[in-house]
Parts: structure tokens; C-alpha cells; sequence
């Protein structure tokens, strides 16, 4: 923020960074010679052009960016919910981790094979966007908890502190960096996992069966359009809920800024 | 009325208690010193049941106050918060906060936040929350550590006074501290910790405030004996 002061700098450094991949890109194009193999940056932002007209494209956009949006807040908060109980209950962590531990090695394709199987289409990238977070927040949100300051704690025990008192003040300061860093990793692989889930499960109007059309038809133009439409969409999305858990971390008055 | 009789406690490495016993009246500053690792803070930590012993028996307060060897404030928040963590009658909070500031000397900073003081001023913080955690007994390790010596000679009319009373146990390796404050000084050894000599000071605090020379003998006979 404060980088302002220093005038135009970065903002040029930006562009010509931009610059040089758009001339790699052209130059590959070129020694490609091929549409369908490699379209050109030019190719790309027409076919955007064209596709930001259609209302089809906006109701596209918004059905995969609830979904994988809706995946991602129910991970928050069965990730959350399962860590603190893992880390109060031992017979709870004895039980689950099994479970945890399965989930993050499985690949997640077999995830969304397996949904595809028990769930409509639509479902299946809620959920695959649901399991790609949850372990992620899970782990996180448990690795803080263990990490509080056991000083900060036996404190609170010899000045008889509620539980409440405890969570509010001791743990949830502490847990907030793990917790934030968590949603920010989390993000980007709800993103990515819940697209991947939509190109296997293509439900009607999402980007995942625009993506998967444009494979078919060998539109390479379209696929790379689609391509950076996701992209975009997980830097905005990024870019926005960084911003919102800063505002909620200030308010938490944690060390996080 | 603090009673400690055979108590036993052992680290892995070190046996830190082995049959240690000692009887305190119900009020008074009571000075303990010692080197450093003899079991002082274990003492603390028994004392206020945030360890348990491993043999022997504890008679104290059911609440109990302590300063910590290190302050253990909240780093997030801010000096008021810290403070009125301890307190639970909200209507009072606000007043209880204030003027144990003001008496210590750090009136009006309520909303600093903590990381933004020097270190003499969250020992003081510290030292504000025990206060405000009325208990019977407090237990100060260290007190005095970063405060400056105007700062210390105010916070040490304050002990006194909570002195009269509250049983106050000093943890402390200044025999001036301990020969200007308590009326009684115990010199221990260890580990295992043990009384080597106890050290009566008849002398109230405030003849002795008001006339160093009185505490000077104290001092030099304190000093005399934690070297032999």
C-alpha cells in the first residue's frame, strides 16, 4: 500500500512483465502453427470478448462460483468444528484421524468419480470443493490450537477464567494466523478441485462444461478463454476474502495484519 | 494461612522438592531467596495448584493470586482488556482498571495495547491483574524485574500494603528488596529446596521507608548469609 509513494514503478514492472509472457505466448504460437494445438493472445481475448455479451457466460459464471463458494464455507466450518473437538476430545481425535488422514491422501479425482456415482452433477462440485477445504482448514485450525502459548493458558487456569473467557481471548487470537492462512491455501483448491469436478460431472451452464464443450470441439481458443476466466475468478475471489478476513481479524484483535 | 508439610515433587532430571515444610500466618510479606533454579517458582506453581506434588500436603487459599516469572500478558490485546480479563462484575470493571493504573504509576493507557509498552510497563500491567484478582494469597516471582528504581519504590508501597491484608510471598535476588519489604526472609537452597535461614525483621515498613538505615543491617546480614 504504502509503495505508492514511490510513483508509477511497480505498475510498469507489472506491465512488462505481462509483456514478455504475451510475447513468449505469441512466439510459441507462431512456432506452433497450429490453432488447434496453441491459439494466439489475440484468438483468446476475441472469444472473451465475445463471451462476456452473452448472459449465458454471467449464469455460467455465477452457478460455478456459488457452488465452489458454498463448498468452501461449509468446509470453514465443519474444518473448524472438527479440529476443536479433535483437540478437546481424545476418543474423538483417536476416531477421526484415521478419517483425516484418508482424506488428504486420496487423490481427488477418485473423490469426484466416487460422487459422480452418488450425487447430480450439481452437487458433485459442492462437494468436491467441500473435501478439497475441509482437511486443509481442519489441519490448520488444529495445528493452532496445539500451538497456543501454554504459558497463556496455565494463566488462565490460575485466574479461574471461564471457558468462554478462555476461547475468546487466548485461543481464538492465537488460532486466527493458522486459520487465516488456512482459507487462503483453501481458496485456490476449492477453485481448482470444484472446476475439475464440474469438467467429470458437467452440470448445465457452469464453466467446467464450457471447458469441457471446448475440449471436445477442439476450440483451443475457448478452452483458453475458460481457462482465464478461472483464473481471474480465483484472484478476485482471492483477492476479496483476504480482504474480508483481514477486516474480521482486526476486529478479533489478533497480531494478524 | 498457608501450610506446606513433606511436600515432594521431581522433574525427570531433578528432584526439585523432598520433604519441604513451612507454616505462614494468614498476613505479611514473607521475602524468599535464592539462587536461581533452587525451586522457588516450582514452590509457586504448588502453592497456586497449577502443579500437583507428588507427595505431601498443601493447605492454602482456594483462589490465589500470582505474578509470573515472565509477564504472560496478552499480546492481541490491549492493557485494559488485560486487566479486566480477571475481574467478572462488569459494572466495575472500568473503575477497578483505572485506578489500579493510576497507582501504578501507568494512569490513562488503558487502550495502549500491550506490545506497544516497554518492558518496565507490562511488568507493572502484570503485576495490575494480580492486583485486581482479589484473592487471599499473592505470590510475586520477581516482581521487580525492568522497573526502574523510582517506579519500584512506589510499587513496593503497594505490596506492603496488600501485605496487611493478604499473605504476600516475594520471590526475589535483591536482599535490598527483601530487607526493605518483608518481615520475614527466608534463604533457601536447592534443588531439593530447603530452609537455610530465616531472617525476622521487626521493623514495620513504613519506620523502615521512612529511615533506610533501619533495613541497612537486615540487608548486610541477608547478604552475609546467601553467600555463605
Amino acid at each position: 500500500m504504502k509503495k505508492k509513494a514511490k510513483g508509477a514503478r511497480p505498475y510498469l514492472g507489472r506491465i512488462l512483465v505481462l509483456a514478455i509472457y504475451l510475447a513468449l505466448w505469441t512466439l510459441a504460437y507462431r512456432l506452433v502453427g497450429q490453432d488447434i494445438l496453441l491459439a494466439s493472445p489475440l484468438q483468446v481475448v476475441r472469444v472473451l470478448g465475445q463471451l462476456v455479451v452473452k448472459g449465458e457466460f454471467w449464469q455460467s459464471v455465477a452457478n460455478s462460483l456459488l457452488r465452489i463458494l458454498l463448498g468452501f464455507v461449509l468446509a470453514v466450518l465443519a474444518g473448524s468444528f472438527l479440529a476443536v473437538l479433535t483437540s478437546l476430545v481424545p476418543a474423538a481425535r483417536l476416531l477421526l484421524s484415521p478419517a483425516l488422514n484418508t482424506l488428504k491422501a486420496t487423490p481427488i479425482t477418485s473423490f469426484i468419480i466416487l460422487a459422480l456415482i452418488w450425487l447430480r452433477g450439481e452437487r458433485v462440485a459442492v462437494f468436491i470443493a467441500f473435501l478439497a477445504v475441509l482437511p486443509i482448514i481442519w489441519t490448520n485450525v488444529a495445528q493452532g490450537i496445539a500451538k497456543t502459548d501454554e504459558h497463556l493458558l496455565e494463566m488462565g487456569r490460575l485466574f479461574r477464567l471461564s471457558s468462554f473467557r478462555i476461547w475468546r481471548y487466548i485461543y481464538l487470537p492465537s488460532v486466527l494466523p493458522y486459520f487465516l492462512a488456512a482459507c487462503m491455501t483453501g481458496i485456490g483448491f476449492a477453485w481448482k478441485a470444484g472446476i475439475a469436478a464440474e469438467v467429470l460431472g458437467l452440470p448445465r451452464h457452469s464453466i467446467g462444461q464450457h471447458l469441457y464443450q471446448a475440449k471436445i470441439y477442439l476450440e483451443t481458443a475457448h478452452l483458453l478463454a475458460w481457462t482465464a476466466v478461472v483464473v481471474l475468478l480465483s484472484v478476485l475471489v482471492e483477492y476479496v476474502l483476504v480482504n474480508l478476513l483481514r477486516k474480521m481479524g482486526q476486529k478479533y484483535n489478533s497480531g494478524v495484519n | 494461612m498457608l501450610e506446606l508439610s513433606r511436600l515432594k515433587k521431581g522433574f525427570p532430571q531433578v528432584q526439585v522438592l523432598a520433604g519441604f515444610s513451612l507454616r505462614l500466618p494468614e498476613r505479611g510479606v514473607v521475602a524468599l531467596m535464592g539462587p536461581s533454579g533452587c525451586g522457588k517458582t516450582t514452590l509457586f506453581l504448588l502453592i497456586a495448584r497449577l502443579l500437583k506434588p507428588d507427595g505431601g500436603s498443601i493447605r492454602a487459599p482456594e483462589k490465589c493470586s500470582l505474578v509470573f516469572q515472565e509477564d504472560r500478558l496478552l499480546p492481541w490485546s490491549s492493557v485494559g482488556e488485560n486487566i479486566a480479563l480477571v475481574l467478572n462484575n462488569p459494572w466495575r470493571q472500568g473503575h477497578v482498571v483505572a485506578s489500579l493504573l493510576q497507582k501504578l504509576g501507568l494512569g490513562g493507557t488503558e487502550n495502549l495495547p500491550i506490545q506497544e509498552l516497554s518492558g518496565g510497563m507490562q511488568r507493572r500491567v502484570a503485576l495490575a491483574r494480580a492486583l485486581a484478582y482479589d484473592a487471599p494469597l499473592l505470590l510475586l516471582d520477581e516482581p521487580f524485574k525492568g522497573l526502574d528504581a523510582a517506579t519500584k519504590e512506589g510499587v513496593m508501597d503497594i505490596i506492603a500494603r496488600e501485605g496487611e491484608k493478604k499473605l504476600v510471598l516475594l520471590n526475589t535476588h535483591q536482599a535490598a528488596e527483601a530487607a526493605a519489604l518483608a518481615q520475614r526472609v527466608f534463604l533457601l537452597a536447592g534443588p531439593p529446596l530447603e530452609i537455610v535461614k530465616e531472617v525476622v525483621i521487626a521493623e514495620s515498613y513504613k519506620a523502615r521507608r521512612d529511615n533506610p538505615s533501619l533495613a541497612a543491617p537486615y540487608r548486610r546480614q541477608i547478604e552475609v548469609l546467601s553467600r555463605a
